[in-house]
């Protein structure tokens, strides 16, 4: 099974359930403990009504705490993806096929799955041709609704780089392979030292170095290997 | 030893805090209505797909598709799927593609051609599987040489990931459609070469390696499918639907260019079909007996 792709993993079936033909949707692959707030809340009143009326309920408060899931996943997959945009794929797709659901599987893994395939789903976008059109809708959006930045302007910023350019990064970021990408994630983001992670997964500091460093170093050359052939 | 970083910001990326209004995810589910009805689109193209005689032998769906269920329970299943489409997306306010709402009120022989369907689908949402079942589509309409321009630009990509072998396979095939056996060998001798490829790939590639007396490729393909246990009742019903396929296609093939076996594949196919009961020696007998 390829870990590098956070959708080629354990299968827990999709979150449209019975309805659709041909499905072919998965789950991410570490398994994460998924969060336990969710355990029990009345599904049967939050899931019930049109689609839009689910999603109503889901925004306010976040009563499924699909927020958390959102956050264990990307973190379990070390993906660079706007957590706020996931979080808002996710309870949209929960909204819509609300209704398939009758309690199998259990909330929780029915959950996981739909945020599954929302990273899935955004990643792909992440790379389709005429993807622009489509994220400046949606940072006119994030203007339009919050005096917030977005998410990539905020990380750009510090390092001297445009929001698409940070966009762009993290798109290709999250192609890499688990390894590097976790490597990266270790390092860079959660601070830990070499010598600890070297321990931790019983490898020389040299190699985790190298992984971590080329998780930052081949984005930045297929992004010049582009520039130079065009 | 220990990396300096930005303090807390690429934490933004991953933060349990939520900031999403109403608003926002509103169109989110809009857009999600725009990618369920793609979605149905493209299942529309491959019900298409399944009922003319050359999408039957030259489209191959995804594996859990609608290709195990029965014509009639796939379109009913398709139909139930896309009225709940149609309704959800009118309760929310979303818009529902016209096309689909054509295709939901009139049979299977009313709807325009399967390629139609998958640009369709494109209109709405520009993805990798969009175009693969464009291609299909195309290849069931007997234009395999626009199919495999598609193919080969999607194959050129390098976020393919999961549909590479897919779109590998529907390469060869379309070689295989358009009469290019070599071209159709290549493809899918690359396409055994990958992970995840499926064993009526092996099957498909055999068939045609026998036919044309490529002993290098038949040992490629014979070598993937001698692990392959046939008493396993799923594998022996897998096994048998691509050697159905493969045979069907090469006595069309046979019908409509005339072709005949090569010089050295008699030998090869004997050789082979002498092997014992394996997988490899039972697509070589069902050479021999056709």
């Amino acid at each position: 099974m390829d870990r590098s792709s956070p959708a080629a993993a354990a299968q827990t079936g999709s979150i449209r359930g019975a309805h659709a033909p041909g499905s072919t949707l998965s789950t991410g692959t570490s398994t994460p403990a998924p969060p336990e707030a969710c355990a029990d809340p009345d599904w049967r009143k939050l899931l019930s009504g049109t689609p839009r009326e689910v999603l109503g309920r889901l925004v306010l408060d976040d009563p499924l705490r699909v927020r958390e899931f959102v956050a264990t996943r990307l973190r379990a997959d070390a993906l660079l993806l706007d957590a706020d945009r996931v979080h808002l794929r996710a309870i949209a797709r929960i909204a819509r096929f609300s209704g398939h659901y009758r309690g199998r599987p259990v909330l929780r893994d029915w959950i996981e799955s739909a945020v599954v395939e929302a990273v899935h789903e955004l990643l792909r976008e992440d790379h389709e041709p005429g993807r622009g059109h489509r994220t400046e809708s949606a940072r006119e959006c994030r203007r339009a609704d919050s005096e917030e930045p977005g998410v990539f302007a905020s990380l750009a910023r510090p390092l001297g780089l445009n929001p698409e350019a940070m966009r762009a990064a993290c798109a290709a970021f999250n192609l890499l392979p688990l390894a590097e990408r976790s490597a990266f994630f270790d390092f860079v983001l959660r601070g830990r030292s070499l010598d600890e992670m070297a321990r931790t997964q019983g490898e020389s500091a040299t190699e985790v170095a190298r992984r971590a460093l080329d998780a930052v170093l081949k984005p930045a050359l297929a992004d010049e290997g582009k520039g130079g052939g065009a | 030893m220990r990396a300096d970083r930005p303090p807390g910001v690429f934490e933004s990326l991953t933060a349990p805090g939520s900031r999403v209004t109403y608003a926002a995810a509103l169109r989110e589910l809009w857009h999600v209505h725009r990618l369920e009805q793609a979605r149905l689109l493209r299942e529309a193209c491959l019900l298409l797909c399944r009922a003319t005689p050359l999408g039957r032998l030259y489209v191959v769906a995804r594996r859990n598709a609608s290709r195990d269920i029965p014509p009639g329970d796939a379109r009913s299943s398709w139909g139930e799927a896309c009225r709940d489409e149609i309704a959800a997306a009118r309760a929310d306010g979303a818009r529902v593609h016209s096309l689909l709402m054509r295709l939901s009120a009139s049979p299977l022989d009313r709807w325009p051609l399967a390629s139609v369907l998958a640009r369709a689908s494109l209109d709405l949402e520009r993805c990798p599987a969009g175009r693969l079942d464009l291609a299909r589509g195309l290849i069931a309409e007997g234009n395999p040489d626009e199919a495999i321009g598609i193919l080969r630009d999607l194959l050129d990509e390098e976020s393919l990931r999961e549909l590479r072998v897919a779109a590998l396979e529907a390469l060869a095939l379309a070689f295989e459609s358009a009469g290019e056996t070599r071209r159709s060998l290549a493809w899918y001798a690359a396409t055994i070469g990958e992970r995840r490829s499926d064993l009526r790939v092996a099957v498909s590639l055999l068939a045609l390696a026998l036919r044309c007396g490529d002993a290098p490729r038949v040992e490629i393909a014979a070598r993937r499918l001698r692990p392959v246990d046939l008493s396993v009742p799923g594998t022996r019903m897998r096994f048998l639907g691509a050697l159905r396929l493969a045979r069907e296609r090469i006595g069309r093939d046979r019908r409509a260019r005339g072709g005949s076996l090569s010089e050295t594949a008699p030998e090869i196919i004997t050789r082979l079909a002498l092997e014992g009961r394996g997988a490899a020696a039972e697509v070589a007998r069902t050479l021999l007996r056709a």
